[in-house]
């Protein structure tokens, strides 16, 4: 203590200094909640002091203060409790039930620390409670799914160590991706979505790398106007995790290990009709086989964990450790991951605080070629399922008369995994050097380096040679971020706090290839020889971000709140004359409900309301890829010289990042004794100078550019209900979210571009992103669908027509013809057939709990999108479909499956679910002895059921995995399986 | 703001560096090779490899198809739409994408090069010839854009607007071009150091075999055949190809793995035009085979393909000298020296010399010496022959036999379905210039 008002008094030689005559009591006392119930772990701490202590088990305390000092409670969930210490000896608190949580300190966007109270947009806080310690997850992503309102997760396919996306208020760049940035404990993270081979929209995210068991608290900023600290990079919002830090008092440990199930929940309809065509188009008797049967297997998987924490008054450490290992319902896969990790929390000097954290994660998975390409679910869906795929008695395998390997081919002889590497580490500084003034600063590291192999042995149907891979990519990244903040009194009622801070940061990543088109007849030598290699690609790129803010908020009352905030960011990747850019910021935040009017009358009906709006810009700097602005050329050689020639994108210094700009507003409200509150959100997004890159006329001598030429929007609301409508012994919880996100492309120069699978997925100006473009069936004036001379389904014919848009450009739009007989005549037409972005997505979980034993359900709703059904596609035109079983049975005429194939509206399915995402039991047994103090036993139930009438194995799907533009579409895809898990968790 | 920034900027390269420019280390950018004596002369090399293993190809595939020099044995679609030509061929036609924007990546590559090469400091002789090769390419590249298409821009335009010239136009930019060539290497001969870099090639041959051409089809007859009488034939200038990397341009659409497209039986000759049964120049250029097409295009014969393209790494002539002697054939036969057209035209048929084996060895010509048409049918039937998937035979047959008008239906057995090919898609849909096009 001596020294703190040393060194205070040496800087600043005013401060505390009353402190020093005061006289120091010791107070103990227990902390509850409304029902009686001790609260373990609940922090006292001595206001505007470091000194604090922990409640224990049975929720007591011990603490050494000075009359007349406040003391203030305060615990994850629960209202903030401060009291004045008088005379007395024991103070005792019983804490409120907060479901708003408007006192809890929040640190991702704001300069310093801020509470929920004082921030004008909306900001979505996750404590490890809420994220589901039953559900099976592998990754932070899934556990997000159904919690977070103005968010739309998917888990983009069923592979064990599949990736998943997330839409945080829409997308929000045609050329980037839309996916949030990722904070670890202030270290910006790779969260890229390379895909180390190419086996079909088999992408991982880097965020699989992290075991969810490790994360305390995250953070979720959802648009450009929350965004003052990460403003160049967080047009796509910003996800900020924390893992679990240490505490002062005994070691704790928690050892939790589970087992669980995996199985299908749907298989793909296919020809289970024991009939075939001979060559007169007569049935006749053959075998058909069930190759899913073989494909699909049932998965088992284990995890446990083991976590440590603990800590004096000045050290805290907090160390973990986990194994993970699962397999997939494709049989031959499986992700296996192991992970360690440590903070250490140091309190250096009364002013200086260092934290030094480590995280290493090592991973594998044995992954399946699928999707687009080949692969075991490629091959079932052109298969005829005549064939007998076994092996014959020497081992060799049948071809199916597909330019593939059979589905059992694939699954039993080519091997591909990916094995990774990942390191994160930060060191951070706490600097306090005088009452107001915080200064943090934060150094980051993350490396992570993955290895990609395909092998695929001398013998193999329609690869006789074989052919083999290997592809290791290398990212390093570090930011160095300071944030300074200075708050001060400007009068007795005005606060005034003022942050600025700097950020840089830098990623290097690389890419390195062999491939070979030949291996050796020894199987087991698998190694790509580079001596002997056909192809191979060795890329290496370097990008840095940099950015400056200055913020400034004003609180009147510590009721109303104005924050005004400014940034400066920049980007290697942009030319130098546009890569630094201004984004301001506005916000206000009125908690209504403090004031004397509204605590004197409604008060006790309505406990809290806050109305907040907000106002910012933001800056997608991510959109370029390294060197675009520059026209590059290609080396190309000739006659043993090396020569270079220009590539077919042609370079422009003057593009300029992307830009968001937000306007939201909402309120947070709680009612009847806080037993339930509602957060509610608008906001309006338009996203400017969109990146594209465009078309170019050859006598450019180029093919593409990109160009600042377009922009969307995207508006919508999202709302979190929690209740609690019975408390007591048995308790009974709601948490309930709603969003809604409308996305339009405002403006596409050309009005139509192209965003993949073969120019299905497309931006087309006043449709939303990602719409599916393609040819549909010809109907009559009645809207019916008009069949042809065979009594078949046709595509529509016609001209199109020049119609200039809203934006002036100008887009061909598709007119129907018909000839004399009423028939379709004139070229094929296509039109926007389908939108994969849905209406509305919700989710409503239920938490029963009658003293120790709990039960819980969450329901996730998706409604009015559309999916694009390849595999459904294939069936009306190969054998192995469901739509030939229905011809041999001569349920529909022969041939009339056919013309279906060709017409792209014929496969757009309904892609609305509502899904039993969890059930789970639980039972928390408490032991209280010296050598345990509690176990709990979980069992749950993920993806049991889903409500759909989707045609294919799920609508919870994206076959290009986490591709911003390619959405809602389904070839091939690995379905999400249903799990079944079984745990205990164990604390100490 | 800016200060403050710069404040902030400075506090934070106390812990780390702040680097906010990195090179590409993977390719270079424009300014690095333009700019540089050795980059230079990397942007010729890189613009002859693109050219020999990208652009040749649609340069000779295209028009052979107009023209019968290959038949189609497949149901692809750009094969298919151009052996019908017609009024219904689209714009869109993947090969004629192909044909127009890689002659204009290459045109472009040359211009950038002629535009930078004057800056920078070399030796005399290297700078000559990388300028006198560059005009040279710029000017080929735009003799097989305006074999094919009506009109041309002589110079692209970086922003998109590129203004189309005339075909007079356009031919007398290239004679000028090459010209300039001439007078870049006359005074100052070409160095060792740039020789090494176009090695297979004798570029003032090349410069004055290519000024025969373009003056041929200018109808300037008189500098034709003073160009064509210049050019040394037993000179060699090849485009070469190491089978790997780089596969003969030809070789890999009409001869490597069972191909869609190959050459039609008599070299697409039908009637009079039919090659003499002793012309030893057939079993250069074809082995004959029993396929057939498809009847509906046509159901020709088709044989294989031998000459310079039979095998991955031949060589392909940059020019053939028998289209020098044919050059002066024409030339003095448009200008009515019939009695040199036919002593021209024997030479061709009576050739048993050619330094590159192409010897019809046959008897001199026995037709009417007296008739202009028949004169320059033969002249016709030589070059078809002789110069047998070399990308003329459109132009050939569009100059020799103009009073033809292609039919606007499908047409798959005339000497050709087009005249000149519709402009590009992509060229009409950003580029506001793009004239009107051509009827047929």
């Amino acid at each position: 203590m001596k020294k703190n008002h040393y060194l205070f008094l040496t800087l600043l030689m005013l401060f505390f200094v009353q402190n020093l005559f005061a006289q120091t009591i010791t107070i103990s006392g227990t902390v509850t909640d409304e029902s009686g119930s001790p609260l373990p772990d609940v922090s006292i701490i001595v206001v505007g002091e470091k000194v604090g202590t922990l409640t224990d088990f049975d929720g007591n305390y011990t603490l050494q203060v000075q009359e007349g000092q406040k003391i203030s409670c305060s615990y994850v969930g629960m209202k903030t409790l401060t009291k004045t210490v008088g005379d007395e000896s024991t103070i005792n608190f019983i804490l409120q039930e907060d479901l708003l949580n408007l006192d809890e300190i929040i640190l991702t966007g704001t300069s310093g620390i801020a509470t929920k109270k004082q921030l004008g947009s909306a900001i979505s806080s996750l404590s490890a409670d809420d994220l589901s310690d039953t559900k099976a997850v592998v990754s932070v992503g899934e556990a997000l799914q159904g919690q977070v309102s103005g968010a739309y997760v998917t888990r983009n396919s069923g592979n064990p160590s599949g990736g998943v996306s997330i839409r945080l208020r829409g997308a929000s760049t045609l050329a980037g991706s839309s996916d949030p940035l990722y904070i670890i404990d202030g270290v910006i993270v790779n969260n890229q979505s390379n895909q180390a081979i190419n086996l079909g929209g088999y992408t991982q995210n880097r965020l699989v790398d992290i075991n969810p068991d490790d994360i305390e608290r995250i953070e979720i900023l959802k648009g450009a106007a929350a965004a003052a600290i990460y403003g160049s990079r967080a047009s796509n919002g910003v996800i900020q995790i924390f893992t679990k830090k240490g505490k002062t008092g005994a070691p704790k440990i928690t050892f939790s290990t589970s087992a669980n199930i995996s199985k299908i929940r749907k298989y793909l309809p296919y020809n289970d009709t024991q009939l075939a065509w001979d060559e007169n188009n007569n049935a006749v008797p053959t075998t058909r086989y069930n190759y899913q049967d073989y494909i699909f297997t049932t998965a088992t998987g284990y995890e446990s964990g083991i976590n440590i924490n603990g800590g004096s008054d000045k050290t805290k450490y907090a160390a973990s450790a986990s194994l993970f290992k699962n397999e997939g319902i494709v049989r031959n896969t499986d992700f296996d991951r192991k992970t360690i990790r440590l903070r250490l929390d140091q309190e250096v000097y009364d002013w200086l605080d260092m934290s030094v954290g480590s995280y290493i994660s090592t991973n594998k998975s044995n992954d399946m070629p699928n999707g687009k390409n080949y692969g075991p679910i490629t091959a079932l869906l052109f298969a005829d399922n005549i064939h007998d795929q076994d092996p014959d008695e020497f081992g060799n395998y049948p071809g199916v008369g597909l330019w593939m390997p059979s589905s059992r081919e694939t699954i039993d002889r080519i091997d591909a995994s990916q094995q990774n590497f990942r390191s994160i580490s930060d060191i951070q500084f706490k600097i306090n050097p005088f009452e107001g003034f915080r200064i943090n600063y934060t150094f980051g590291f993350d490396h992570s380096n993955s290895e990609g192999l395909l092998y695929i042995p001398r013998g193999v149907n329609t690869r006789p040679n074989g052919a083999s891979e290997k592809v290791t990519i290398n990212s390093n990244m570090y930011n160095s971020d300071i944030n300074m903040s200075y708050q001060f009194d400007l009068t007795q009622k005005i606060k005034s706090t003022t942050g600025f801070g700097f950020s840089y940061q830098y990623q290097k990543n690389e890419y390195f290839s062999v491939i070979n088109d030949q291996v050796g007849p020894i199987e087991g030598v698998i190694v790509t020889d580079p001596s002997n290699a056909v192809g191979g690609t060795d890329y290496r790129s370097e990008v840095s971000f940099w950015g400056g803010f200055l913020q400034q908020t004003f609180s009147f009352n510590n009721r109303i709140f104005l924050t005004l905030a400014g940034r400066l960011d920049g980007a290697s990747t942009f030319g130098e004359d546009e890569r630094q850019q201004f984004y301001p910021k506005i916000s206000a935040s009125y908690n209504i409900s403090d004031e004397d009017f509204w605590q004197n009358s409604i008060g006790n009906t309505i406990n809290t309301l806050k109305l907040r709006a907000a106002w910012g810009q933001a800056g997608n700097l991510t959109a370029l890829s390294p060197y675009q602005i520059f026209t590059n050329y290609n080396q190309q050689n000739y006659n043993g010289n090396i020569g270079y020639f220009p590539s077919t994108l042609q370079g422009n210094n003057n593009l300029k990042p992307e830009r968001q700009t937000e306007f939201e507003f909402g309120f947070d409200i709680a009612m009847f004794n806080n037993n339930l509150s509602l957060e509610f959100s608008y906001y309006n997004q338009e996203i400017e100078d969109l990146l594209i890159g465009r078309t170019l006329s050859p006598s450019t001598g180029f093919s593409n550019r990109y160009d600042n030429i377009g922009s969307m929007t995207n508006n919508g609301y999202e709302i979190l209900l929690k209740a609690v409508p019975i408390n007591g012994d048995f308790n009974w919880k709601i948490v309930g979210t709603f969003s809604q996100n409308k996305n339009v492309v405002t403006h596409v120069e050309g009005g139509r571009l192209s965003l993949g699978m073969w120019g299905t997925s497309v931006a087309q100006t006043n449709e939303s992103i990602g719409s599916f473009y393609g040819t549909y069936f010809a109907r009559d004036n009645s809207n019916e669908i008009l069949l042809d001379d065979n009594g078949f389904v046709q595509r529509a014919r016609g001209h199109y027509d020049e119609t200039i848009l809203d934006d002036g450009e100008t887009i061909l739009v598709p007119v129907e013809d018909y000839d004399s007989d009423g028939q379709p005549s004139g070229t094929l037409l296509k039109k926007i057939i389908g939108d994969p972005n849905p209406d509305y997505v919700a989710s409503i979980t239920n938490e029963f709990e009658y003293k120790n034993l709990g039960f819980r359900f969450q329901f996730d709703f998706v409604q009015g999108n559309d999916v694009m059904s390849w595999d459904k596609r294939m069936g009306y035109l190969f054998k192995g479909g469901q739509q030939t079983a229905q011809e041999l049975r001569g349920e529909v005429p022969i041939g009339s499956s056919k013309p279906n194939f060709f017409i792209f509206e014929s496969f757009i399915e309904d892609g609305s679910y509502i899904k039993l995402r969890e059930v789970a039991l639980y039972y928390n047994l408490r032991i209280d002895k010296p050598y345990l103090e509690s176990i709990k036993f979980t069992a749950s139930g993920t993806n049991l059921l889903s409500f759909d009438n989707y045609y294919g194995f799920d609508p919870e799907v994206n076959t290009e995995g986490q591709s911003n533009g390619v959405r809602g579409q389904d070839m091939a895809n690995v379905p999400i399986p249903q799990v079944y898990k079984i745990g205990v968790i164990l604390n100490f | 703001m800016k200060k403050i920034f710069n404040i902030l900027l400075l506090s934070v390269f106390l812990f780390t560096s702040c680097e906010t420019d990195f090179n590409n280390v993977n390719q270079p950018a424009e300014d690095q090779v333009l700019t540089t004596k050795s980059g230079l002369i990397t942007a010729t090399v890189g613009m002859t490899s693109h050219f020999t293993t990208s652009t040749l190809s649609p340069i000779v595939e295209i028009p052979a198809l107009s023209t019968r020099e290959l038949g189609n044995l497949l149901t692809y679609v750009t094969p298919q739409e151009l052996v019908a030509g017609g009024a219904g061929l689209p714009n869109d036609n993947a090969g004629l994408t192909r044909l127009w924007s890689r002659l204009l990546r290459d045109k472009g590559a040359a211009e950038l090069i002629i535009e930078h090469v004057e800056g920078v400091e070399m030796d005399p002789g290297t700078k000559s010839g990388i300028k006198a090769y560059a005009k040279f390419f710029k000017a080929m590249t735009l003799g097989y854009l305006i074999q094919n298409f009506e009109k041309v821009p002589i110079d692209n335009n970086s922003e998109g607007i590129a203004t189309f010239n005339s075909r007079q136009e356009v031919l007398t930019s290239c004679i000028n071009l090459l010209e300039s060539a001439k007078a870049d290497i006359s005074s100052n001969p070409i160095s060792d150091e740039f020789l090494k870099y176009i090695r297979g090639m004798d570029l003032p041959n090349m410069i004055n075999a290519f000024l025969a051409r373009y003056n041929l089809f200018a109808g300037n007859y008189s500098a034709a055949i003073n160009a064509a009488g210049s050019v040394d034939l037993s000179s060699q200038s090849v485009w070469m190809y190491d089978g790997s990397t780089n596969k003969n341009a030809v070789f890999v659409f009409a001869v490597e793995n069972d191909p869609d497209t190959k050459p039609q039986d008599n070299f697409g000759l039908t009637g009079s035009l039919i090659p003499e049964q002793n012309d030893g120049r057939i079993d250069f250029y074809l082995s004959p085979s029993d396929e057939v097409e498809v009847p509906e295009f046509g159901g020709h014969g088709v044989e294989n393909l031998l000459g310079f393209f039979d095998e991955g790494n031949k060589s392909i002539p940059i020019y053939l000298p028998g289209e020098m002697l044919l050059i002066k054939a024409e030339a003095y036969a448009m200008s009515n020296d019939l009695a040199n057209a036919v002593i021209n035209i024997n030479l061709v048929r009576q050739k048993n010399n050619d330094v590159f084996g192409v010897n019809a060895n046959l008897g001199a010509w026995t037709g009417d010496t007296n008739s202009s048409e028949e004169i320059l049918d033969e002249i016709f039937r030589n070059r078809s022959i002789e110069l047998f998937m070399s990308g003329l035979r459109l132009e050939d047959s569009r100059r020799i036999h103009s009073s033809f008008v292609p039919s606007q239906n499908a047409d798959y057995l005339s000497e050709r379905n087009r005249n000149f090919y519709p402009f590009p898609f992509e060229e009409r849909l950003n580029n506001p210039n793009t004239p009107e096009d051509p009827s047929i």
